[in-house]
């Protein structure tokens, strides 16, 4: 079964993908999964949604750049091997990207950024819960 | 040192008189060879017999890049093909490059101006120069090199493009003049600074053109590197650098006024403007034959002064170039009109007609950003299809201008959109 990711075309700058979510939250539109991948001008997100169709409409109304594009999603168990298993029966195939979707009750994101102890201490400060490193890898 | 006192030196009346000579058997040979300027003529009323002298330029039309554009490649030129043993070419306004014609005499007249230019700049036959322009359709590089030959002088053709290389050599070579673009040199200087090498080279003299610069970046240039800095003026259009160049005294770039007749016109109204006074730059190629121009507008901004300068020339000086009565840029050098991008982005299918050229300076070299907008529909999700669009562009821009852009891909509908003249360029450049 196909599974439809929203991809977002936006400048590599300050406040774009806010800007997404922003428009994602006034439309109650959930996000359960997102990848971003970025050159040094722009940036790509791909997002894992609860609505696609009505994702893409409410993107474009806001005057952002958003389709439609293809995707498998397939389960692998939480144990060590699995993903590997998966990947070696696909092993014929270029895989041009991937990120995980968590299907637990709670996700966890993984951030890039450059100054990390600024934004943990802000974070921190804000009444998120950080997670250590140690509660990563698992 | 003068290299050639017979003409540099005239008296204003004597060079009247020899440019009056000229011009009228220039008129003559015009009207009579290039059917273009014939009919130019007709159109206003004009025959070879009505222009008796220098008195009588006025009557004569201006020609402009788009009568070179209408008559694409070789409608302008005076000679029989067979004659012609040099072609040109410069950037046009579109797609179409601006094509120029030398016949032998021509690339003997031109390397005369070009050593007098290099004598100007105290550069004789017991210097080796390093010529650091372009080899190729762009004049430059072979200007320099033939005026430079024709003065004796050890020519290192280098090139651009291997600043390792050219620094080697000028250690080596025990190189002491070099020709190229004064943001260029400032580029050398920075290396051969960070090689440590600043003290072990012999360079005395440059001669830098192509683009504009300032008193301040020459005395820069002149300090870091311990040498004299001199500026020379050209365009393919009339001939190449040479055209004009400054003395010892930076009073000006003396004009080499029997070869090319200057005027100064208020680009709006098109008359002449008094000396001293800024307008656009005209010349009138005196004894050019390959392709002869009559009141050619170069849209450089300037102003002339005809008085005998300190060190005995007589020639007409023009001032540092105050800017451009049109939209061209220069960038390392290199002569960019927008519309050149414009018409090159049209052809890519994945982009929309929206642009915006961003020029800096960084370390000291020029550099061109083109912002594109990606076509909604052209976009996508692998990072490959634009890299792969984005190397496109810039294949396709690189063939257009002769020139390495950086190409950045911008969402649609985010660059700024006009009404009435749209505003294509921003240009960060500060002219220290």
């Amino acid at each position: 079964m196909a599974v439809k990711q929203v991809t977002v075309f936006m400048a590599n700058k300050e406040g774009r993908i806010e800007k997404v979510t922003e428009v994602l939250k006034e439309n109650a539109v959930n996000i359960s999964s997102l990848s971003l991948a970025e050159s040094v001008d722009f940036g790509l997100l791909r997002l894992i949604v609860s609505d696609p169709e009505k994702a893409i409409a409410c993107l474009k109304s806001a005057g952002l750049s958003a389709k439609l594009s293809t995707v498998i999603a397939v389960r692998i168990s939480n144990a060590p091997g699995s993903l590997h298993d998966l990947l070696t029966a696909l092993k014929e195939f270029n895989i041009e990207y991937m990120y995980v979707l968590s299907t637990q009750d709670t996700a966890s994101m993984i951030m890039k950024i450059r100054d990390v102890e600024a934004a943990e201490k802000l974070l921190t400060e804000e009444g998120f819960e950080v997670l250590k490193p140690e509660e990563v890898y698992r | 040192m003068i290299w050639n006192e017979s003409k540099e030196c005239m008296s204003r009346d004597a060079m009247t008189h020899l440019q009056s000579k000229r011009l009228v058997k220039l008129v003559d040979r015009v009207y009579h060879n290039v059917e273009y300027y014939r009919k130019k003529m007709q159109e206003v009323g004009i025959e070879p017999g009505d222009i008796r002298g220098i008195e009588d330029l006025e009557k004569l039309p201006y020609t402009t890049k788009d009568d070179l554009r209408n008559t694409y490649p070789f409608g302008l030129f005076a000679v029989p093909r067979s004659q012609i043993v040099r072609i040109h070419a410069s950037s046009g306004t579109t797609g179409k490059a601006t094509v120029v014609g030398y016949t032998r005499t021509d690339i003997d007249s031109w390397a005369e101006c070009v050593a007098r230019a290099m004598t100007m700049a105290d550069i004789g036959r017991d210097d080796t120069i390093q010529i650091a322009y372009g080899y190729g359709l762009f004049t430059g590089g072979l200007g320099a090199h033939y005026g430079a030959e024709n003065l004796g002088a050890t020519v290192v053709p280098m090139s651009t493009g291997n600043t390792k290389k050219l620094i080697t050599m000028m250690e080596d070579f025990g190189v002491t003049a070099i020709a190229c673009t004064p943001s260029y040199l400032l580029h050398v200087a920075e290396t051969l600074e960070a090689e440590g090498m600043l003290d072990k080279i012999k360079l005395r003299r440059a001669i830098c053109g192509a683009e504009p610069w300032t008193e301040n970046m020459r005395k820069l240039i002149e300090d870091w590197l311990h040498i004299k800095a001199h500026d020379i003026y050209g365009l393919s259009e009339v001939m190449g650098p040479g055209v004009a160049c400054d003395c010892e005294f930076h009073a000006g770039l003396h004009v080499q006024e029997d070869h090319f007749l200057p005027e100064i016109i208020d680009p709006s109204t098109l008359k002449p403007v008094a000396d001293g006074e800024t307008g656009e730059l005209v010349f009138t190629t005196l004894t050019k034959e390959g392709i002869p121009l009559i009141r050619y507008r170069t849209k450089d901004l300037t102003s002339i002064d005809r008085s005998t300068c300190e060190c005995g020339r007589t020639t007409a000086r023009i001032s540092r170039f105050k800017g451009r009565s049109d939209d061209m840029l220069i960038i390392r050098g290199v002569n960019v009109f927008p519309s050149q991008v414009e018409a090159a982005l049209l052809e890519v299918d994945e982009t929309t007609p929206n642009y915006m050229l961003i020029v800096d300076r960084v370390n000291h070299q020029d550099t061109l950003e083109v912002q594109v907008e990606v076509e909604e529909r052209f976009f996508d999700d692998e990072m490959r299809g634009l890299d792969q669009l984005s190397k496109k562009i810039q294949l396709v821009l690189k063939q257009a201008l002769g020139l390495a852009v950086k190409v950045t891909l911008v969402e649609p509908h985010t660059l700024e959109r006009f009404e009435g003249k749209a505003k294509h360029v921003i240009d960060n450049r500060k002219y220290l």
